[in-house]
């Protein structure tokens, strides 16, 4: 009776600690919030499992579909985990255990399009071109760190940031390193490119100029936490929010601070819109706020207070400023007031990825893996789609 | 009457402690705030929270951070770890005795059970108690895993989630991001030497946990359980983040001290170092310094034995000096049946 006691305890035990793996497991290693690009009459979708789909704005059917090939430097190996080789990533993952299969890669952000080519950036580092109109690759390079945001493409040139601080900018034609710099930590933001300067945040809390076509450093502004979010550039003037809960406004010519609002809670992280000379900005602290692009000071008599977090970009859509949080609760608020004119509550996963808009409707990239299109206006469903096979 | 007040003392311990289970049940039921909330109040957030503001304030390094938290963790399960390891120690010394009533009552399967129980309560043994230990820790190691994870923001989700845990002061917001890196470790990475070390104290620690038995599948058993223990420790070392093997290795060595001063060695063959031992004496020491600590030990054991259980007393008996317990030829104590 005592050893079986003994024995008892010990399969108690053993099963507690195995609960806890899995536990811990569960909430491991990255997933990514693929979001949606619109380009001519193709939207171009990356989705959770690593693909990326050309579809018809109008009915979300399939032109083509492309993905990394298996077996390629895009993936880890589920089982390659448990190598001393692969030791590096150090993480278990259970989201495709038993497969063996090389996993296609996560995706943070939409795809960027130029020139009828579509460049996405997989977190595990390596970017794709791929022929717009065929979804033929084209050309691939790994920069051998994490990509955690999108690319923007301008003159010939991809700029993607990366997870070991640099900022690297690609040959667009080819994808051969032309320069890269370094800030000093991760660079998770996608760039925003103006008049030949590039524009980018790091967590390691500055927002940085650099000329786009050498890299060299034009100026550098220092916020007091880092930055996620993708910078605004509009009319000489950079608005970026940061995790110090400031949204800045600096001279895109100088660096010099113009205004800083302090009235949030959370941090800043999704990118700003802009609209009649009024800032949208999102907040971890459920709120969105509508700053006066002059001043700084809030447009609302008070922020819009969403369910959840807000961390995906607002959209606007016609005479409607689409905002979501992360509960999966879309909001249409009148942009002058910030009251609420419609509510979608029909999506059941975490909505983390910017919203894209074109043409009155709203596309909407949810963690379950699916596209919602709904009526910028109304509100309503025009069609959904999962994105999943 | 003088008996009386620490029963009615246990009573309203217990009370209160139900008390406070029907509470928060009652307030998860009516749905006044989830699961998630609750564990990111009590645990994750304080946890996460303290963590950022000790790599701040110590060396700006996120693994004396985890040191010092461990420590403090180890601290505060102090006279619960040494209730369950005296727990624990007293159920492997009474072992000869329930196997002698397993053997008297073999036919008699209800006796048998209640004089098990008896036995159990005489000696203050709780079965449950030798794994309650390491049960305990298990919601601070996924607290932990979390707080070092989303410390260190190795993902955008990490961070995402550490943006929502912190508190709101400036001090917290300025430290970050952290630097994961602590002496050869990256903390957010899994590290071979981690898991070498992971594993080298766990098999250390159970086998310091399991005294020598005359019962041979006990034996075997005791051997085996240790590199089950080992193996699957080394294994989420090996894929989990190294800021939590750090908290293991350091846990796992505060553990092996405390176990040393309730069972010593246990089942590892190590050269005597029983001088380093609480109440013995040293090695040129004066014997009544090695009596008094031993018999306090004893005490310790098996408090709630009374004079006229003979079987427990010996177990008492025997707890005062473990070392003599052990047999290298195979029997268990020298007045156990077995051992005879």
């Amino acid at each position: 009776m005592f050893n079986a006691r003994i024995t008892k305890l010990t399969k108690t035990l053993i099963i507690a600690v195995l609960l806890a793996t899995s536990v811990l497991a569960g909430c491991i290693g990255p997933r990514g919030w693929p979001a949606t690009q619109i380009a001519g009459n193709t939207l171009f979708v990356a989705t959770m499992d690593g693909k990326l789909l050309a579809l018809t704005p109008f009915h979300g059917t399939t032109k083509w579909e492309w993905q990394p090939q298996t077996g390629n430097t895009t993936g880890i190996s589920e089982l390659g985990n448990l190598s001393v080789g692969n030791i590096t990533s150090g993480f278990l993952s259970c989201r495709e255990a038993g497969t063996g299969q090389f996993r296609a890669g996560y995706v943070y952000g939409a795809p960027a399009v130029a020139d009828g080519i579509v460049y996405i950036g997989y977190y595990s580092g390596t970017i794709y071109a791929i022929r717009a109109a065929t979804g033929v690759e084209v050309w691939e390079h790994d920069i051998k760190s994490n990509i955690a945001g999108g690319l923007a493409v301008a003159d010939d040139t991809v700029f993607v940031g990366s997870s070991n601080g640099n900022l690297s900018a690609l040959d667009a034609g080819n994808g051969s390193l032309k320069w890269e710099f370094s800030a000093q930590n991760e660079v998770w933001t996608t760039p925003a490119v103006v008049d030949g300067v590039v524009y980018f945040g790091s967590l390691d809390h500055r927002l940085y100029a650099l000329n786009a076509s050498d890299g060299s450093e034009k100026w550098t502004f220092a916020a007091g936490g880092g930055i996620g979010a993708t910078p605004l550039v509009i009319g000489g003037v950079v608005y970026v929010g940061s995790f110090d809960k400031k949204f800045y406004a600096v001279d895109a010519n100088t660096g010099a601070q113009k205004w800083v609002f302090q009235g949030a809670g959370g941090w800043f992280w999704g990118e700003a819109v802009y609209d009649h000379g009024i800032i949208y900005a999102g907040s971890l602290d459920h709120n969105v706020y509508a700053l006066d692009a002059g001043n700084g000071t809030p447009a609302w008599p008070q922020p819009f207070r969403a369910n959840g977090v807000v961390k995906s970009s607002p959209a606007i859509v016609g005479g409607v400023l689409v905002v979501a949080s992360e509960d999966g609760k879309i909001y249409g608020l009148e942009p002058n007031t910030g009251e609420k004119k419609w509510e979608f509550d029909r999506i059941k996963a975490k909505v983390l990825a910017p919203l894209c808009a074109a043409e009155g409707t709203v596309y909407i990239n949810s963690q379950d893996n699916r596209l919602y299109a709904l009526d910028g206006e109304t509100g309503s469903e025009v069609w959904a789609i999962i994105l999943h096979k | 009457m003088a008996q009386a007040k620490p029963a009615r003392t246990l009573q309203v311990r217990r009370l209160i402690i139900l008390l406070i289970i029907v509470v928060l049940l009652s307030l998860l039921i009516a749905r006044v705030f989830s699961i998630t909330v609750l564990w990111n109040t009590i645990l994750l957030k304080p946890m996460l929270n303290f963590l950022i503001l000790m790599s701040r304030y110590f060396l700006g390094s996120f693994g004396i951070a985890i040191i010092v938290l461990t420590l403090l963790i180890r601290l505060l399960m102090l006279p619960l770890s040494m209730r369950m390891l005296q727990s624990g120690k007293t159920g492997q010394l009474i072992r000869p005795q329930v196997e002698e009533l397993q053997k008297k009552y073999a036919k008699d399967k209800e006796k048998l059970s209640l004089e098990i129980a008896k036995l159990y309560k005489e000696s203050g043994y709780n079965p449950l108690g030798c794994a309650f230990p390491m049960l305990i820790q298990l919601p601070f190691w996924i607290a932990l895993y979390q707080s070092v994870v989303q410390a260190l923001a190795y993902t955008p989700e990490n961070l995402l989630g550490l943006g929502k845990q912190l508190y709101s002061f400036t001090v917290l917001q300025d430290t970050l991001p952290i630097n994961s890196h602590f002496l050869w470790l990256d903390l957010t990475r899994g590290d071979i030497v981690m898991v070498f070390l992971v594993g080298a104290t766990f098999w250390l620690l159970q086998n310091m946990y399991f005294l020598p038995v005359a019962n041979r599948r006990q034996g075997i058993m005791n051997r085996i359980l240790p590199w089950i223990m080992t193996l699957l420790f080394a294994f989420l070392a090996f894929t989990l983040p190294s800021g939590l093997s750090l908290y293991w290795v350091v846990s796992n060595i505060v553990g092996m001290i405390l176990q040393y001063r309730v069972t010593g060695w246990g089942t590892l063959k190590v050269p005597s170092l029983a001088f380093l031992k609480r109440g013995t004496a040293q090695p040129s020491g004066n014997p009544t310094a090695k009596t008094a600590g031993a018999a306090a030990a004893g005490k310790r054991a098996v408090k709630s034995v009374g004079p006229q259980q003979s079987a427990t007393k010996k177990a008492a008996g025997s707890d005062e000096n473990p070392r003599e317990n052990k047999v290298g030829d195979g029997k268990l104590g020298g007045k156990g049946k077995d051992a005879r």
